[in-house]
């Protein structure tokens, strides 16, 4: 059994004319020790799919259907003041990097100390002790602790968003594309600095990126998703080398090259409106492979050589 | 830091901008219509014989050109001398020192309450956003906000006063009130709570509308969601991440409303026949009485310009962000 299991996840936004599926039937595994990336195009579904495992859909949205459990324990039927105490002290949130996610009016010291009170019992001192050694956890100076969010970098700030996650030492980290916005350099360093969190603490990552060869290289495992739904799953090195969704195919084949063809390959068309999926395959009209099958019915994730995989091409 | 740097660079400014009133304070009174005489010798005064209106005229030194005028007014404040009353036929400072309590017993509790009021009840509106808690509270003060002081105040006192007679009809303090005991107090209470509610309620309308959309702000940015994300309960989430950011332009307006508020106190002061500055100013302007008039103004003047700098001041205590720009 995974750390934090997904079944069978729908999540809906109500507006007026339509129920808007963001999460579509997803089941995912996340595993301790483990990095899972979620790759897709904006309008994916992917940040929808974190903040329902925090139970943070904001509304109109909701979850309409399906379970999350963590460590075996169901999520979905907790009362809101009990989900509240598991925020943050068992499953972490780590946002957008670009984002102001820091209180402007609180020292980096203090919004750390915040989740702290929280969610431990230590003292005074303790905190104080506990603060210094997260900070240092993620590569961040002790006196990092009395600076206001705006007088950092937006490097520095991610790392001390991940200290402060990290402070109460949760099981799972839910990280909503941790590094967009940042410079390549930085984004390598903290990729390298979350990868080695994990290992050393034995923690489990579910990361969301539209940043395909990222989560090749950094993640365990990739799942690619499309209009709310996971149409690919597999190791994430070969998820880039060896795609089999046509989707999956077209997103590696559409990325800049350092020697080769100038011109990138586009994926026709754009990502479907979400209140109006097409029939069957989602990602038919976009397809070059689509057949009739695929304007009539929606395929199902299917195992085939290690990938899992929702496309009527890989159906027997 | 809230260097001292900074503190006396903010205080050299505001001293300029009191300069600048001070000399205000005197034009306006002399560039207005109307004439001292009729109000120190009533309507009758035209019919004074010419030699005695300008034996009145030299005494008070209105005959004296402008700039000299200035001068011995200029003078006289740094000596503390706010001049002679014309009306009152006692010196402004000591006019002026008799009601001043009054106006501050008054005016400084109005002036808190209607700010408390007014971002407590904003917050709960932001926070329930759409609600019927929001729209009910949003009618209610837009209706106040749009009622003129004196109207509020004529409303009040004649349901409350005439009506109910709960409250007295005119507000004046009796001389011989003893503050020290309980009934004393209770005298006083009852004798202000009148204009004190016109006042807090006609003051509370900006702060409510301020903070109730600072904090829709607020609480639509990322580190409210992160913060919530932390697992911060739903007070701390309100009032840590969402309000404390959001009571920065309050700071601000709780200076720039004092001009309001002072305003108010002319008319609601004058509604419920109150002995305070407000009243003084409204006898003093129906009497031409432009020393009482320029004693008057010089306290409201330093009155707004201390708020602001007040307000100016503590923002950057709020604040880190303005802390660190300079």
């Amino acid at each position: 059994m995974a750390l934090l299991e997904l079944r069978d996840l729908h999540v809906s936004y109500s507006t007026p004319d339509a129920e808007v599926g963001a999460v579509v039937g997803v089941d995912l595994d996340v595993d301790t020790g483990e990095v899972v990336g979620v790759v897709g195009e904006s309008g994916s579904g992917k940040t929808t799919l974190i903040l329902a495992a925090l139970r943070l859909v904001p509304l109109p949205g909701r979850i309409v259907k399906g379970s999350i459990s963590l460590g075996g324990g169901d999520l979905r039927g907790l009362s809101p003041a009990r989900m509240r105490t598991l925020r943050g002290k068992d499953i972490a949130y780590v946002p957008q990097a670009a984002m102001n996610s820091m209180n402007p009016v609180m020292t980096v010291g203090a919004q750390i100390t915040e989740s702290l009170d929280l969610h431990t019992d230590l003292n005074g001192r303790q905190t104080t002790a506990r603060v210094a050694e997260v900070l240092e956890m993620v590569e961040l100076e002790g006196k990092i602790a009395r600076r206001y969010p705006h007088q950092l970098s937006g490097g520095m700030r991610q790392r001390a968003i991940i200290a402060m996650a990290l402070a109460p030492n949760p099981q799972l980290v839910l990280a909503d594309e941790p590094t967009s916005g940042l410079d390549v350099l930085v984004r390598v360093q903290l990729l390298r600095l979350l990868r080695r969190l994990v290992d050393e603490l034995g923690l489990a990552l579910l990361m969301v990126s539209h940043d395909l060869p990222l989560v090749a290289r950094w993640c365990d495992r990739a799942v690619v998703m499309y209009a709310g739904r996971i149409v690919e799953e597999g190791p994430a090195p070969e998820l880039l080398t060896n795609p089999l969704h046509p989707y999956a195919w077209a997103l590696a084949r559409s990325l800049p090259r350092l020697h080769g063809e100038d011109d990138l390959e586009r994926i026709p068309g754009e990502v479907p409106d979400l209140s109006r999926v097409p029939v069957g395959c989602p990602f038919n009209p976009r397809c070059i492979h689509a057949f009739d099958l695929c304007r009539e019915r929606a395929p199902q994730l299917i195992s085939v050589g290690g990938h899992n995989v929702a496309c009527h091409l890989h159906a027997g | 830091m809230v260097t001292g740097r900074y503190v006396a660079g903010r205080v050299a400014q505001y001293a300029l901008v009191l300069l600048l009133a001070l000399i205000l304070n005197f034009i306006i009174p002399r560039v207005a219509p109307g004439d001292p005489l009729e109000g120190i010798v009533g309507e009758s005064g035209a019919l004074l014989p010419v030699e005695e209106q300008r034996a009145i005229i030299t005494r008070l030194g209105l005959d004296q050109p402008l700039t000299v005028q200035f001068g011995r007014y200029a003078r006289g404040l740094i000596q503390g001398d706010l001049g002679y009353s014309y009306n009152k036929g006692q010196p402004v400072r000591e006019v002026i020192g008799d009601r001043l309590p009054f106006t501050l017993l008054l005016l400084g509790p109005a002036a808190v309450l209607s700010a408390v009021l007014g971002v407590m009840l904003g917050m709960r509106a932001a926070w329930r956003r759409g609600s019927a808690t929001d729209i009910g509270l949003l009618g209610l003060v837009l209706g106040l906000d749009a009622l003129p002081p004196f109207f509020l105040g004529t409303m009040l006192l004649v349901g409350f006063a005439v009506r109910l007679d709960l409250f007295p009809v005119v507000s004046s303090i009796p001389v011989g009130i003893g503050l020290l005991s309980l009934e004393g107090l209770g005298e006083l209470v009852h004798r202000l709570a009148l204009p004190f509610a016109t006042l807090t309620l006609s003051g509370l309308g900006p702060y409510f509308l301020l903070t109730r959309s600072s904090m829709l702000g607020t609480l639509g940015e990322d580190h409210v969601l992160m913060a919530r994300a932390k697992g911060c309960p739903a007070k701390q989430v309100v009032y840590r991440h969402g309000l404390r950011p959001a009571l920065l332009p309050v700071a601000t307006l709780f200076g720039l409303s004092m001009g309001f508020i002072l305003g108010g106190s002319v008319v609601v002061e004058t509604v419920f026949s109150y002995p305070g500055l407000g009243r003084l100013t409204y006898d003093a302007v129906l009497a031409r009485d432009f020393p009482m008039l320029q004693g008057v103004f010089l306290v409201f003047t330093i009155a707004v310009i201390g708020a602001n700098l007040l307000a100016d001041l503590t923002h950057p205590l709020l604040d880190p962000r303005v802390r660190s720009a300079r």
